[in-house]
């Protein structure tokens, strides 16, 4: 997100009407065309707010204040608001600040974690890193399990062989286990002959399975253009994509909007809550893959408060890709 | 100060205001009416990117607002018209979001100076809801608002450290939870007063 005290010096301007009429359109465009934009906006305002009640606004700025800005009942009752917390805090303060402390969920006993050692510190590199850590396990479980238990394995792939992306794709129908990764060619063939011991006892034709897949934001997926693949098999009846919330909101639910790359809307989902999983919250929904061509689509995650304002909190894309086989 | 280009009142529009926004859109009514449907899709897709439950309406809304405006304007204006109904479209935004939360009324006439005097309604829900808030959100957001302006913003600094996250993401977040703290304060007030 592209932010800087420009940025919000611009929008402090725009808040107390001080800009001129074609940079005030520009913002009032903006605001509407871009919902992260929006969200700093609604920010500034708090902060030009507590900026009124701490005295840091002077002269003409607290004058446009008075008279410009603080002239809607919601203002009004947004102020009164930021004085009861602002004397909450003055009450409050340093007991509150203690509670931060106590409540880091990786609280510095006198154990690192491995992440730590590293230097690692974005929650974005967190989640990566975890992610990564779950591959590493599954490739080390697919190499060890005993081909006999019938563990159907394959990939998702991104555009980037570096990427972090979607190691989770776990298909779940009967006894089918994805771990996200291809087997070496040398295993495969062992675990083909297997596998056709296993087809004599089956009806031929695989029953329609559900598989997950992990989609990442885009910035996670290294390379200008890069997507998540997601991979369908014939026998997919089920596409279940999960994205991580990496950035705890405190949201009542959640809701997913999945579109074209063009925005079109194909379907959405409301009313959602997230799960925990090994690598973090996540937000999951169901599609039938008959439903999914082999194109670009967009997956928009959107926070809904107690009050049913949404804030749009991320936008995940992904590649499907259809193959003629079942897995 | 620049006047929003909103009336506060909803509109119908009618065959002549719609003649009137095609000839403005575009001389040759095909092409206008193409352009039309352009500015109706991208401002549905915005209004859904935002999150709203009735794009389409407020799309629609947005269309009647520009054409009932359109005599006051269109001589003047330059530009392409889709930045026209991108500004009306905020606004819309606003007054749908205030529409689904609407405030405890104040007195019209208080002054700015007036609004903060007594609180005390206010402080006693603030009460309630910070021990509604998880521990972690209540320390975050009593900490980030904490301390005048130079160790203030020196405090957010050391925030982010400590959570592991930058300042642009700790201010959203903050905001976020001061949101919550205020819908439950409204609703808190609006209990009281019923």
């Amino acid at each position: 997100m592209k932010h800087s005290l420009e940025e919000e010096l611009l929008l402090k301007k725009f808040l107390l009407g001080e800009l001129p009429q074609s940079e005030q359109s520009e913002i009032e465009e903006r605001l509407f065309a871009d919902p992260k934009f929006f969200s700093q906006f609604r920010a500034a305002e708090d902060d030009l707010i507590d900026e009124y009640l701490y005295g840091d606004l002077e002269g003409m700025e607290r004058e446009r204040f008075e008279k410009y800005f603080v002239t809607t009942p919601e203002r009004r009752e947004s102020l009164r608001v930021a004085k009861a917390l602002q004397q909450y805090i003055v009450k409050n303060g340093p007991g509150a600040a203690a509670e931060l402390v106590d409540e880091d969920p990786k609280p510095r006993s006198g154990k690192k974690s491995l992440l730590e050692i590293l230097g690692i510190s974005s929650n974005t590199l967190r989640f990566a890193m975890a992610t990564a850590a779950v591959l590493i396990v599954a490739v080390g479980v697919w190499l060890v399990l005993p081909a006999k238990q019938n563990k159907r394995v394959f990939s998702v792939q991104t555009g980037d062989p570096n990427a972090q992306a979607s190691p989770t794709q776990v298909a779940q129908g009967q006894d089918n286990q994805n771990t996200g990764v291809q087997p070496p060619e040398g295993n495969r063939s062992v675990d083909a002959g297997k596998d056709e011991g296993v087809k004599t006892s089956r009806a031929p034709r695989q029953p329609p399975v559900r598989y997950s897949f992990l989609i990442l934001p885009l910035r996670q997926v290294r390379g200008e253009g890069t997507v998540t693949e997601v991979k369908l098999p014939a026998n997919a009846g089920i596409a279940d994509l999960k994205v991580p919330l990496i950035e705890e909101g405190g949201y009542a639910h959640y809701q997913v909007a999945l579109q074209t790359e063009s925005k079109e809307q194909v379907k959405s989902w409301s009313k959602l809550k997230p799960t925990k999983e090994d690598t973090g919250e996540i937000i999951s929904v169901d599609i039938p893959a008959k439903s999914l061509r082999e194109q670009k689509y967009r997956l928009v995650l959107s926070g809904v408060s107690n009050s049913g304002e949404v804030q749009t909190i991320d936008t995940f894309h992904f590649q499907v890709k259809k193959s003629k086989q079942p897995q | 100060m620049q006047a929003s280009p909103i009336d506060e009142n909803r509109h119908s529009l009618t065959q002549e205001r719609f003649d009137d926004l095609l000839k403005w859109l575009h001389a040759e009514r095909e092409r206008a009416g193409e352009i039309y449907e352009q500015i109706r899709s991208s401002l549905i897709k915005g209004f859904c990117a935002h999150g709203c439950a009735v794009p389409d309406e407020l799309a629609d809304e947005t269309i009647n607002r520009v054409a009932m405006k359109l005599p006051e304007f269109a001589g003047g204006y330059v530009g392409e018209p889709m930045r026209y109904f991108r500004r009306v479209a905020h606004y819309v935004h606003l007054e749908h979001l205030k529409r689904q939360r609407p405030m405890v009324a104040l007195p019209d006439d208080m002054e700015a100076r007036n609004v903060t005097e007594d609180v005390e309604p206010e402080y006693v829900c603030l009460e309630k809801c910070m021990d509604q808030l998880r521990p972690n959100n209540r320390a975050l957001v009593v900490q980030y608002y904490q301390g005048e302006k130079g160790i203030k913003i020196e405090l957010r600094k050391q925030m982010a450290t400590h959570l592991k996250t930058e300042l642009p993401q700790l201010r959203l977040k903050a905001h976020r939870i001061r949101m919550t703290l205020k819908e439950c304060i409204q609703d808190c007030l609006r209990q009281k007063a019923a």
